[in-house]
């Protein structure tokens, strides 16, 4: 254990405590109102960690963020240079900037950022797998950094400052995964037939989501569809002659979203009989840049969205 | 739940923007010392008594409400620029003066949680005040002016006033976008009522037209 290491500075050889705390743990959790997810989630494993951990993860997740950026370079060379013919190469920062946002951004900073936009965004974001695993053992280790603490008859004002960031951080996590369970159970029929929906999720969202919809159809075909004539059973289906699934509920990318600009996003073309925006109404091509505050449609800016160039607010 | 608002009724619930606002920075100057804090949201300190540093706007507060430390209210706090940003907005009709993005949050809960620190806080908050009136009155007139687009850039609106009208805007633009575009959106009442159908959680989403 390195736990000597850590900057909070407790025992090394406290085995015992620190298994003792995690069963802690766990029963807590299991005994709280959560979600499938969070119990399925709760990992026990690797007995190494520090909080040295969170910076070398971020420097080891932006070799992702940059292998991501690059290839959207390369899809741009191959889409059509129409689009940027205005301010071209003027849209985006270089690699050098991503690395120094992450150097200088907590996990926390950066989970709020994944909960604002997985709220905001009317369909499923890619799960930030590397981001949750970090956050949850940060916090793990500060829940037995905050009992540490009481037991050692620590200052309980510290304490109570300590019980608060945890709290914030938890806040923040538990909510990033119950909005995108709202959603799943919301567009789980439409999640698990759209492969690229289905990616997004993470191991145990996948587990959940197979359940959920396990349980529905049971539940439906009990109830109500073993009951009415034939060609109407279909649980997708508003009858035998429908040719697609037309009683999938999908997310409305066509709502309307508030976004905060990071990067310059590519300039987009919108839509051809209506352009005119309130404030601004230069020309056919719509151009976000850093700093720039907008109402948009979410559709068209899906990508800038999952590239990170905008932030949903 | 952990404090889940309905996504239905706003998108963030006043409680959550607030949250979001406390992660602000402000300056403190503390009357004790306190070891460095090495938090899951950063490190702050150490902290020795009548050194200023900068910390995120809940642990000021909490510090403040243990009588801990003084907070130093914000440079665009102060009376001078509230009255230069108030009388710019009143004579500007369509732009907004430049204020941090949650400047009602982080009035609010400095009014709250340090009145004593505020110099002419009477006067900081009645120009904050009618500077939010004046900005809201704004929001609703160039309201008036809408039309159909798929993008409206509102630079300088607070993350508060986003909040309110974000419900309304985004449906009315939805609806002009909808009505331009009647082949690309599929019938809403159709959708929601296979909504309602296969999720019996969700109340059947009102028409856009009303």
């Amino acid at each position: 254990m390195k736990f000597s290491q850590g900057r909070c500075g407790f025992g090394v050889a406290n085995n015992l405590l620190w298994l003792a705390s995690i069963l802690k743990v766990l029963l807590v959790k299991a005994k709280a109102e959560i979600s499938l997810l969070e119990i399925f989630s709760l990992e026990v494993e690797s007995t190494t960690r520090n909080f040295l951990g969170n910076r070398v993860c971020a420097v080891a997740g932006l070799d992702r963020r940059n292998d991501l950026w690059y290839d959207h370079e390369k899809r741009e060379e191959h889409s059509k240079p129409v689009q940027m013919a205005s301010g071209a190469g003027d849209w985006s920062s270089s690699p050098i900037d991503d690395y120094e946002t992450l150097i200088s951004t907590t996990d926390v900073e950066l989970l709020k950022r994944a909960w604002r936009n997985e709220k905001a965004s009317p369909e499923i974001l890619p799960f930030q797998d590397a981001l949750v695993k970090r956050a949850k053992e940060q916090i793990q280790l500060m829940e037995e950094t905050v009992d540490e603490f009481e037991e050692s008859g620590h200052d309980p004002l510290i304490v109570s400052l300590y019980q608060m960031d945890l709290d914030r951080a938890q806040f923040l996590l538990r909510s990033y995964l119950r909005v995108r369970l709202q959603k799943i159970e919301k567009f789980m029929f439409c999640i698990w037939k759209n492969d690229t929906y289905r990616d997004r999720l993470s191991e145990e969202e996948k587990s959940f989501i197979e359940s959920c919809i396990r349980v529905i159809e049971k539940h439906l075909d009990e109830t109500v569809l073993s009951k009415l004539p034939e060609n109407y059973r279909d649980i997708l289906k508003q009858s035998a002659i429908s040719e697609e699934d037309d009683m999938v509920p999908e997310p409305q990318l066509d709502t309307f979203v508030v976004a905060n600009c990071k990067r310059a996003t590519r300039p987009l073309y919108l839509d051809s009989n209506r352009q005119s925006a309130v404030f601004d109404n230069r020309d056919d091509y719509f151009q976000m840049v850093p700093g720039d505050l907008c109402i948009i449609r979410y559709k068209p800016f899906r990508e800038e969205l999952i590239n990170g160039n905008i932030d949903l607010v | 739940m952990a404090g889940q608002s309905d996504p239905h009724v706003s998108l963030f619930s006043a409680e959550e923007v607030e949250f979001i606002a406390e992660d602000e920075m402000v300056e403190i100057v503390p009357n004790m010392t306190i070891e460095r804090l090495n938090f899951i949201s950063g490190d702050f300190g150490p902290f020795l008594p009548l050194t200023v540093n900068q910390v995120p706007l809940w642990l000021a507060v909490a510090l403040k409400k243990r009588g801990k430390c003084a907070i130093r209210p914000p440079h665009w706090m102060s009376v001078e620029n509230l009255t230069k940003v108030l009388e710019e907005e009143r004579d500007s009709q369509g732009a907004f003066q430049a204020l941090p993005f949650h400047y009602v949050e982080i009035s609010r809960l400095l009014f709250d949680h340090a009145r004593e620190d505020i110099p002419d806080i009477y006067l900081v908050r009645s120009l904050i005040e009618d500077i939010r009136d004046v900005r809201l009155h704004k929001v609703e007139t160039s309201l008036e002016k809408f039309s159909g687009t798929s993008a409206v850039k509102i630079p300088n609106l607070s993350a508060m006033e986003v909040n309110i009208i974000r419900p309304f805007v985004g449906r009315a633009l939805q609806a002009f976008y909808k009505h331009d575009n009647p082949e690309k959106i599929p019938d809403i009442d159709r959708v929601s009522s296979g909504q309602s159908r296969v999720a019996n959680s969700e109340p059947p989403r009102r028409p856009l037209r009303r």
